[in-house]
């Protein structure tokens, strides 16, 4: 894992460091929580705005990462109540939907595929998304997973197995689309 | 295959992403062999996995513009006292400024009241204040884009050949600058004092605190919102704009048309990039003659509906012509200062 700068927060020059070392992580992470680039760019910097106002007596218990996915897993949340709220969120992003498939008529399967596997991860319990796309996505090994989010190794194998069991459940009706072809099993099995 | 049948998953994606040990290698083994059902089904895991990674998002945003953005709010001093004797001074000092602007105006209003052509009562007090020398600050881009920060902290990227107006410090109860040519503008949030954006053909944009990409040129305005929700008014119309929608008002006409913006090329001053998501080749030329000056011609009609599914990252016109002649397979010709698809 990269060296991840840990609170030291005290001027500008330094919390820049910070943010910007965890920016493109928690930036991927909300955005599958929100759909919307820019919505999620507000709610990272919601947290950075609430971590430098509190930075004196701020109490961290596990990792900086830990409390940082939290944070912007809550903040995203609370955005999404809002907004339901006003019924803006679902119908939005009903229509941005629609108007996806209208454009791709050739890609409809692959849309279709990726839009369903899209909603599976979202489905996924808070801290199994977490570990799964901690794993995925910033390509993390079990040991660094637990130590980031302060779990054991263990937990880190249910919820990787549970995000796969629960992804590849969902997308029932594709696997045919997915599947390579069993030959090639052979090779790689040997 | 039999859903209800339980399998190692823990085990087999452990396996998959290489952390297992010896003796758990071994026991997958065992596994797979076992049965052709087992090795179905962990084909299938292993290809949901590899799936898994095309929704590695795309972040398009860069991470110094962001950087500058959230700098500008931590530098704004919003400082939450929780002790109670703050209320008690803050109460004393609101008390304190509320009677000092009574003060004022009490002192103001007579010798300002001298025949105005607004009689309507609402209008005073932003009269009064532009009554008062303004320092204006002129933001120009020349021929590169320019980001800038204002006076209260919003941010304002302007494309090449824009200027915004705006005065040094805004004052009185609301914000109002005047904007020539296209600017982005992520506008500091504060109900109580609103936004104004003079965006020429006597439109007028209104916001409290959001982003959106404003077009000033001397034949139509163009409103896309990107967050939030903005008010565009002309003469007496007005509509209330929301996340991924556009206005277009003409010079000549006093009417608002209101659409669903499709594509993401207005970002392509800020972003250094055009994303064609099965983008018609017309809409990418419009775009491409708006950025780099009229300069590109489709020389036949049949070509005009094509679609593009592709990002040109950071390329010179050039460089993106040429990849558009080879995806299509059409000839690009030098004429003068232009170039045409044929």
């Amino acid at each position: 894992m990269q060296s991840s700068p840990e609170l030291e927060i005290d001027n500008l020059n330094s919390f820049e460091t910070v943010y910007k070392h965890w920016f493109k992580p928690l930036m991927g992470y909300a955005i599958t929580i929100l759909k919307d680039e820019t919505y999620a760019e507000e709610m990272v910097q919601n947290v950075f705005v609430k971590l430098w106002e509190k930075k004196e007596h701020i109490d961290i218990h596990t990792s900086l990462q830990a409390y940082l996915y939290k944070s912007v897993y809550f903040e995203s949340l609370n955005f999404i109540k809002r907004q339901q709220h006003q019924q803006n969120y679902e119908t939005q992003t009903a229509y941005a939907m629609k108007e996806e498939k209208v454009w791709a008529h050739e890609k409809l399967d692959r849309k279709q595929l990726e839009t369903k596997l899209r909603d599976a991860l979202n489905d996924l319990p808070e801290q199994c998304r977490t570990v799964f796309q901690l794993s995925r996505f910033q390509e993390l090994k079990y040991r660094e997973i637990a130590a980031s989010l302060g779990i054991s190794e263990k937990t880190v194998e249910n919820h990787m197995g549970k995000a796969l069991r629960i992804l590849r459940l969902k997308l029932a009706e594709f696997i045919s689309l997915l599947i390579i072809p069993i030959i090639h099993f052979k090779n790689w099995f040997l | 295959m039999n859903e209800q049948q339980t399998y190692p998953d823990e085990l087999l994606v452990k396996f998959l992403l290489q952390e297992t040990d010896e003796k758990e290698t071994a026991e997958v083994h065992r596994w797979l062999q076992e049965a052709e059902t087992n090795r179905n089904y962990f084909e299938q895991l292993k290809s949901v996995w590899e799936e898994s990674k095309s929704l590695q998002p795309t972040i398009t945003i860069s991470q110094d513009e962001s950087w500058l953005r959230l700098k500008s709010k931590l530098e704004k001093p919003v400082k939450l006292y929780s002790s109670k004797r703050y209320y008690y001074y803050a109460a004393a000092v609101i008390i304190f400024l509320l009677g000092l602007f009574f003060f004022i105006n009490r002192k103001d209003k007579p010798s300002e009241h001298f025949a105005h052509h607004h009689p309507e009562k609402k209008k005073q007090d932003s009269l009064l204040i532009s009554e008062k020398p303004i320092v204006v600050n002129l933001l120009h881009s020349k021929q590169g884009t320019r980001m800038d920060t204002l006076p209260d902290q919003s941010l304002v990227t302007l494309n090449r050949n824009s200027t915004l107006t705006c005065p040094k410090k805004f004052e009185g109860n609301e914000r109002r600058v005047t904007l020539n040519g296209e600017a982005f503008f992520n506008i500091t949030p504060d109900k109580s004092k609103p936004f104004f954006i003079d965006a020429g053909n006597d439109v007028e944009i209104k916001v409290v605190g959001t982003s959106f990409n404003v077009k000033s040129y001397t034949d139509f305005t163009e409103v896309i919102v990107e967050t939030g929700i903005v008010e565009v008014r002309k003469f007496n119309r007005v509509v209330m704009l929301h996340r991924r929608e556009k206005a277009k008002i003409r010079k000549s006409d006093s009417s608002i048309v209101v659409q669903k913006n499709t594509d993401k090329l207005y970002k392509y001053y800020r972003s250094k990039e055009f994303e064609c998501d099965n983008l018609p080749l017309w809409r990418l030329v419009e775009v491409l003659n708006e950025a780099y000056g009229d300069s590109v011609v489709i020389g036949r009609k049949e070509l005009r509906g094509l679609t593009l599914d592709t990002r040109f990252d950071n390329l010179s016109l050039e460089n993106i012509l040429e990849l558009i002649s080879e995806t299509f397979d059409l000839k690009v010709e030098k004429q003068g200062n232009k170039y045409i698809l044929k």
